[in-house]
């Protein structure tokens, strides 16, 4: 029942998440309609689509059940009634996030595959293993972000969590912007894409998947711990 | 093997450096009904949690059926355990079946008649979201969660909070009926004296992190007395009072003394003052209460 539980509560992310793909393929398609540089202006459009999917999609913790109450009253949501159930946190926590990374994988492939239907110059442009390439790539990357928002969301209240998160990725975005080197996970969501480059970006992704691995160790040890 | 449930030893938490718990000692024997009374900020919620494990206590030791609280033991005692949280929230988007479903899975011993017994006469509502009941709804499905377990052991965070008196007894007679019946213990927090000295049989109040008072509730009340004493004038010197006289109030004439022991030691003396007139009295859970809350 927690796998159900955990559906409840990201239904609506991945709802809101696909209709955001779907109206920011709608406005690529209109500005950029089939013309050969619509790969480039895709990618870019959508690098931050995406690690906004991926923050959001982590950010449902065991700290954001008291989403809709007021710290200041001292209330805790639901929050004790989770942790008296007879489950470990690393269960809790675990199952989570297998069900929000695999709505990120759907989310990913489904708007993958609204880009490939609606863009038929990417066909020309491009091979059907770089487009299965891009999607396999923006999963691993985003997984990085994934973790560092499911952190932030143990301590921080649901606002501050997407602003903190979304602050905190800008300013490593415009941090790296200039940084050509292949670790640069931002890079491999633009222009190092393999819709672009034709190549896997694996350095980059081994850099998610390390960073990913160390925050969700971090985060698994936080929640163990931590008194909520 | 222990008789105590439930057994806290020197138990401290503080938080920020702000001491919640200052060598708690509690001892809660199997098949009781154990009222936790505190005032507001006394400790209460803090020891509860910390006796499911949601805690963890800065020094001394939780045990509850004979395992820390704390640690990878606290899964055993959540499932043998039914908790009422203080706060009665649960999650806004299932509806009442829905939690009711939810929480099932994970307890084996989960009876479906107490469920349905409880769905009834709380008169919930199936199909409607969590989040669209009354605080009193929301009590009563907390509660219902909790009993339906087929718990050993009943944790209840205020448990009356939020209840019409009408609904109150009704859950006060259905504790009364679990205990008896299938030898449930129940540890339950209250603000409410009258509904404790109503069904409990044993007491903690406690203060400023401190267990001032224990033990049996009949006990305490043969043990606690009140003593007035009306003088003929007033006394210019204060009296020492035989050890046992609690708590001394004079306005004027009258003297009232509460008693914990040495009762007729204290009666003796009392009318050996010149001209006293001395009347006893049996006292109220309220009173003991007020007595030690107020001047600890």
């Amino acid at each position: 029942m927690l796998w159900y539980k955990n559906w409840l509560e990201i239904r609506w992310r991945a709802a809101f998440s696909v209709t955001m793909y779907a109206l920011q393929l709608y406005a690529v398609y209109r500005n950029a309609g089939n013309r050969p540089g619509v790969v480039a202006a895709m990618t870019g459009a959508f690098a931050y689509l995406w690690i906004l999917t991926a923050l959001m999609t982590a950010g449902t913790g065991i700290k954001t059940q008291s989403a809709n109450l007021s710290a200041a009253k001292g209330l805790h949501g639901s929050t004790y009634f989770t942790l008296s159930l007879p489950v470990s946190r690393s269960d809790l926590f675990g199952i989570r996030t297998i069900m929000g990374v695999l709505q990120m994988a759907v989310v990913i492939v489904l708007a993958n595959c609204g880009l490939w239907a609606l863009f038929p110059a990417l066909h020309a442009g491009t091979t059907l293993g770089s487009a299965v390439g891009y999607g396999l790539a923006i999963f691993v990357c985003c997984l990085g972000f994934y973790f560092f928002s499911a952190l932030l969301a143990v301590f921080l209240d649901p606002m501050w969590w997407l602003y903190g998160g979304l602050l905190a990725i800008g300013i490593c975005w415009w941090l790296t912007r200039g940084v050509e080197s292949g670790l640069n996970v931002f890079r491999a969501l633009q222009q190092g894409a393999p819709l672009i480059t034709h190549t896997i970006p694996w350095p980059a992704m081994g850099t998610s998947l390390a960073i990913s691995l160390i925050l969700f160790l971090f985060t698994l040890r936080v929640i163990q711990t931590r008194e909520f | 093997m222990t008789d105590f449930v439930i057994e806290a030893n020197e138990l401290r938490k503080s938080y920020k450096g702000a001491p919640a718990l200052n060598g708690l000692n509690l001892r809660v024997r199997a098949g009781s009904v154990y009222g936790f009374l505190g005032r507001n900020g006394a400790g209460k919620t803090t020891t509860i949690k910390l006796l499911m494990g949601l805690l963890r206590a800065d020094s001394g030791e939780a045990r509850v059926f004979g395992l820390p609280s704390d640690g990878a033991t606290s899964i055993e005692i959540h499932r043998r355990t039914g908790f009422v949280t203080e706060d009665k929230q649960m999650y806004p988007y299932m509806t009442v079946e829905g939690m009711i479903r939810f929480t099932r899975s994970f307890f084996p011993k989960w009876r479906d008649d107490l469920a349905k017994r409880y769905l009834e006469m709380f008169e919930l509502p199936p199909r409607r979201k969590t989040a669209e009941l009354s605080k009193g709804m929301q009590s009563k499905l907390m509660l219902l969660l909790a009993i339906s377990r087929g718990a050993e052991l009943l944790m209840l965070d205020e448990p009356s909070d939020g209840l019409d008196p009408a609904a109150v007894q009704d859950m006060l007679r259905e504790l009364m009926s679990l205990a008896a019946a299938e030898g449930t213990t129940i540890f339950f927090s209250s603000h409410q004296l009258a509904e404790v000295e109503q069904i409990a049989d044993h007491i903690c109040i406690i203060d400023r992190g401190r267990a001032v008072v224990t033990g049996s509730l009949d006990d305490l009340k043969c043990q606690y007395q009140r003593v007035l004493v009306i003088l003929e004038r007033e006394l210019s010197v204060p009296v020492r009072w035989v050890e046992g006289a609690e708590h001394v109030r004079q306005e004027g004439r009258t003297v009232s003394i509460l008693v914990s022991r040495n009762i007729d030691a204290l009666l003796a003396q009392a009318e050996s003052l010149p001209g006293a007139s001395v009347e006893r009295f049996p006292v109220t859970l309220q009173e003991i209460f007020l007595e030690h809350v107020r001047t600890h």
